[in-house]
């Protein structure tokens, strides 16, 4: 189904979001949505993303601040005439109307004509497959199917933006990254911009071109994927993002021999390169800061001169069948480091774990920052 | 032995129901079948339960004095009419203090409690001035004002309820799918709520079918007599038509009957809403 949409931009300016218990929920949001993009929110529980999502839907009153959709100013428009559709978590689906009557509710509503109904129904089921289930009752149907149904009402509309707030939490593990991949193609097909909300950053990662990392209420980081796990801006995002989170280390910047070194227990690391000149730039030497290197980046074997051993004891081995992620009682803390699983390693083993200094992050101790 | 007690238990539960059933159809079984018995039956040293002559003279007696198919026509008028004010009044209501946010809102419903907990009598005298200073005395509409008053509490607490019980992102994907706050009601929130309506109309109805005391006291003339006063009429000061009586018993309780074999699938998940988490 091939739809040619008007420049559907979203612009959130300056969102503010205080409940009437002075509960601040969202502060001081300032967003761009490209057309056609697909922005993922993501964060702990209780961060305010969903509130975000229901203020764009017009679900929720803005305490503070602008919404635009495309040029409109929309902050005193009614949901309905948004031009926007929204998934819900638990699909909203009306339970007294049958598939059909579901999908047809919202153009029934603007008073489209019957066979222009029929027609876009069918359409519609045709690409989620769910044909057979048109005269079915919502408590007919699996939970995949109801979620089906439920993006289905909202594409049937051709809204400018699509909203989803977390739409795979209630699946199982297989049927949501079956779901994932459903929503990327239906993305691709509809060329729709797409908001979507999820606390799960598997999904953030795999799914947006855009991800807005958020934690109480407030942007922490709003960048690509990639960008965002391989620079995060401070240590909530580092520790939020990846799988396992990023190993964080208290450390000091010390000068040493006429360098800058990363200093932590047991040890310490050359500063070269960017992170050398970052660190003297932004005056950190001789100041705390928070060492991070991802799981991925630490090695049981030295493999080149400027690495420093941290011994490390074997606590928790998760076996995730392709890898092991094994958890590593060190003085610098917890380490938890991504192996092999053929390297055969037990618990209570004690080995040597090594990374190299172009592969740390380096944050801020007081505000968690990034330096570099 | 296991399989043994089980049956045991069940027979015991099947004797403790039926011995309460009986105590309580029993009244009413003896009702219909004295309505059935001609006046000779009735009154008599040896009375059986089934009647040994068999009669509908009662009933076509009872549609022939006086006015009762008067009194039933008004009473059907005043409990209709309440039923269904009481239901639109009642919901639209009940979806403000739910879904709306308007200043006051607790208070109001807290309000709405309270009043329900004032006994009816209390209200008779001043609802009797009001509907004089309005020149409503012996009309159905003072009825049916004076009915509201009793079942809207009730009403707009129990719709309350059932709405509070549906899901808030129904009511929310109905407004992004364009409805406005009256189609969000009557398309989406009154269809999967017959439970709670039901219960309303039932009650409602009811109330105004079978109330007495303000029947008696603002109407006054017999056109307008419901059937609860017109009852009473058949009570004689020296003797009183007992098999008459029965017989205009059983023709009040049919049309509540009918109404409650009707609707009783949605009444009964009425009443137990709430009690589990879903």
């Amino acid at each position: 189904m091939e739809v040619i949409k008007d420049m559907a931009r979203l612009r959130l300016e300056n969102l503010h979001k205080i409940y009437d218990n002075k509960v601040v929920a969202i502060k001081d949001v300032d967003l761009l949505i490209e057309d056609k993009e697909f922005l993922v929110l993501v964060g702990p529980s209780g961060c305010g993303k969903s509130t975000i999502l229901r203020m764009i839907a017009g679900l929720e009153e803005i305490t503070g601040g602008n919404i635009y959709i495309g040029d409109k100013l929309v902050n005193n428009v009614s949901p309905g005439d948004r031009d926007i559709a929204m998934v819900f978590q638990n699909y909203a689906l009306y339970p007294h109307m049958n598939v059909y009557n579901n999908l047809a509710f919202a153009l029934k509503i603007k008073k489209t004509p019957r066979r222009e109904i029929e027609e876009r129904v069918h359409k519609v089921a045709e690409i989620l497959e769910i044909e057979d289930l048109l005269e079915r009752k919502p408590r007919q149907l699996s939970g995949g199917q109801r979620q089906r149904v439920a993006l289905g009402r909202a594409i049937i509309r051709e809204p400018q933006i699509c909203l989803m707030d977390e739409p795979l939490s209630n699946l199982d593990a297989k049927l949501r990254g079956q779901m994932r991949a459903e929503i990327c193609r239906l993305h691709k097909r509809l060329k729709t911009t797409m908001v979507y909300v999820t606390h799960d950053q598997t999904e953030a990662m795999t799914m947006g071109s855009k991800i807005v990392v958020l934690q109480e209420g407030m942007i922490q980081q709003a960048d690509t994927p990639s960008n965002i796990y391989q620079r995060p801006a401070n240590t909530f995002v580092a520790n939020f993002i990846g799988t396992p989170p990023m190993n964080l280390i208290n450390a000091e910047i010390i000068k040493k021999d006429g360098g800058l070194r990363v200093s932590f227990q047991q040890g310490s690391l050359l500063l070269e390169g960017k992170h050398k000149s970052a660190v003297e730039a932004k005056g950190y030497a001789g100041k705390s800061v928070t060492l991070g290197i991802r799981a991925e980046d630490i090695m049981l074997s030295r493999a080149s001169v400027n690495m420093v051993p941290i011994t490390g004891i074997v606590d928790v081995i998760e076996n995730l069948g392709a890898e092991l992620h094994v958890h590593f009682n060190t003085e610098n803390g917890d380490l938890t480091v991504k192996v092999h699983p053929g390297t055969g390693i037990k618990m209570e083993e004690v080995f040597e774990l090594y990374f190299s200094s172009d592969k740390v992050h380096l944050f801020d101790r007081e505000n968690g920052n990034r330096i570099v | 032995m296991k399989y043994k007690g089980t049956w045991l238990k069940s027979i015991g539960y099947f004797l403790l129901l039926s011995i309460v059933t009986f105590i309580i159809i029993f009244p009413m079984v003896i009702t219909f079948f004295t309505s059935l018995k001609p006046i000779g039956e009735v009154i008599t040293a040896a009375p059986t339960l089934l009647p040994q002559h068999f009669t509908l003279d009662n009933y076509i007696k009872l549609f022939k004095v006086r006015n009762f198919p008067q009194y039933m026509y008004n009473s059907l008028w005043v409990a209709s009419f309440t039923a269904i004010l009481s239901l639109m009044i009642s919901s639209l209501a009940a979806a403000a203090i739910v879904w709306m946010k308007f200043p006051g809102r607790k208070l109001v419903a807290k309000g709405i409690l309270a009043a329900y907990m004032f006994p009816q009598i209390l209200l008779i005298i001043p609802l009797f001035i009001m509907c004089y200073r309005l020149n409503l005395i012996d009309t159905k509409f003072s009825l049916v004002m004076a009915y509201l008053s009793f079942s809207l509490p009730f009403s707009v607490w129990m719709l309350k309820t059932f709405f509070e019980s549906i899901p808030a992102e129904l009511v929310q994907a109905a407004l992004v799918d364009g409805c406005s706050y009256w189609q969000v009601l009557h398309r989406i929130i009154l269809p999967i709520s017959l439970a709670g309506i039901t219960t309303v109309v039932i009650f409602s109805f009811v109330l105004g079918w079978s109330e007495y005391l303000f029947a008696a006291n603002l109407i006054t003339s017999d056109s307008n007599r419901t059937i609860a006063v017109g009852l009473q009429t058949l009570l004689g000061y020296y003797r009183t038509d007992y098999a008459l009586l029965t017989a205009a018993s059983v023709t009040m309780s049919l049309p509540v009957y009918c109404l409650f074999v009707m609707v009783q699938k949605y009444f009964i998940k009425g009443l137990t809403v709430g009690a589990v988490k879903e």
